[in-house]
């Protein structure tokens, strides 16, 4: 409660043309965009660039921020839609660089690949990260968002209904499927290692 | 053996806040069914699994740069009005400023003040168009008169031209009928004359060849 009213403070204090208050606001928020965006990307650089683009958002449209509900709900429904855009463009990035037809590159639920994680996972994420990685991976695209959003941001089944615009038993639904998918490939991978 | 209460167990347990999820493990139906338990494990397990993701920490990044960009200051609310009400005030000196006129063959829509010296050119120049048109109007229904008299008397000539010519033909005509059947007849009479000829021939050969065999019959009786 605390940390919301300090947000509001923040927020009323950078509309007024404080610098120091916004960059206080990005500090507060940027390491769990981060690493949202990390796992989303599987990239550093790409990470960056997303998380740069969602800080953006925010600032154009932190004026429109009323209060009625968590900062950190409002931003992660910029973050969400950032994300539906950069999956969209990587989308159609794949769709120039592959065969028209290929299938794959038209399917949501496959960003990023598994080709596409596993160099950066080498570079540079740890290794417990690049497994959790893999295997968040296999999800879809909305298990993974309900996963992120509960597992990683601690959010309620009912701010994860108004981020992705669900019903809250949606949400719930797609959670407690996104955890049994995972054990199975949980355990499928024990079993081939 | 698979207990049927495993899969809702889960999901209300999975789905609920701590206080639900606290409550539910000191059910006493979880004490006493292995696969409900060992299924939560499992599951639990996955949890934490996923909770084992090492945060990182950010790369440096100047977020103050977004913050510049934006001229010093976040966009205040009232200033996402400023297009609008630009489109607003150039919409009302655009419409105050319009002069729109009928000049009969057309609309002239202009922008600015009244241009009262082309509007009398415009007006002057209607009135000479307007006059020449009466002219032009009137030359033309001489020049229809004159040419419909002269297509008259043409007509007439060529009427007159041609009945003579088909009079004249026409004694041509007869007069070379005439001739015709004058000549057929001369022709049959001369034939009907020869055939008579032939004919008073035979008689003749038939009365000598007569008297012959008369004079004939005599000798030998």
């Amino acid at each position: 409660m605390q940390s919301h009213n300090d947000d509001k403070d923040l927020i009323r204090a950078a509309l007024a043309g404080k610098s120091a208050s916004w960059q206080k606001l990005v500090r507060r928020h940027e390491r769990r965009v981060y690493n949202h965006c990390l796992r989303l990307t599987g990239s550093d650089a790409d990470a960056l660039d997303l998380m740069q683009e969602v800080f953006l958002g925010v600032y154009r449209s932190l004026h429109t921020f009323r209060g009625d509900s968590k900062f950190s709900t409002w931003l992660f429904r910029i973050v969400h839609n950032k994300s539906v855009d950069a999956i969209r463009r990587r989308r159609s990035y794949r769709f120039l660089e592959n065969s028209p037809d290929d299938e794959s590159a038209s399917e949501i639920d496959q960003f990023p690949d598994e080709e596409a994680v596993e160099p950066y996972a080498a570079l540079s994420l740890t290794q417990t990260n690049a497994r959790v990685l893999r295997h968040l991976d296999r999800l879809s695209y909305e298990q993974r968002l309900i996963v992120e959003m509960k597992v990683y941001q601690g959010m309620t089944f009912e701010e994860i209904g108004q981020v992705v615009r669900v019903s809250e038993n949606t949400a719930k639904t797609r959670y407690y499927s996104a955890l049994k998918k995972l054990k199975n490939l949980l355990e499928a991978s024990n079993d081939m290692s | 053996m698979t207990c049927p209460k495993t899969d809702s167990f889960l999901f209300q347990y999975f789905t609920g806040d701590s206080a639900t999820r606290a409550k539910l493990l000191k059910e006493p139906h979880l004490l006493t069914c292995s696969d409900c338990s060992e299924k939560l494990s499992e599951l639990l397990a996955n949890e934490s699994y996923l909770s084992s993701w090492e945060d990182v920490s950010v790369p440096s990044w100047n977020s103050k740069k977004i913050f510049d960009n934006g001229n010093s200051g976040v966009p205040n609310f009232w200033f996402q009005w400023i297009p609008t009400a630009a489109c607003l005030v150039m919409l009302c000196v655009f419409a105050f400023n319009l002069q729109i006129t009928d000049y009969g063959t057309g609309l002239n829509i202009s922008f600015g003040k009244k241009n009262l010296e082309m509007e009398s050119f415009i007006r002057d120049v209607r009135r000479v168009q307007e006059l020449q048109l009466v002219e032009f109007n009137a030359a033309l229904a001489e020049v229809e008169l004159i040419q419909t008299q002269n297509n008259a008397r043409l007509l007439q000539t060529v009427l007159e031209q041609t009945q003579l010519y088909s009079a004249q033909n026409f004694d041509r005509v007869v007069r070379l009928f005439d001739a015709q059947r004058i000549q057929d007849l001369e022709d049959m009479r001369q034939e009907y004359q020869q055939l008579v000829d032939s004919d008073y021939k035979t008689l003749r050969s038939l009365q000598q060849l007569a008297s012959f065999v008369s004079v004939s019959n005599g000798i030998i009786q």
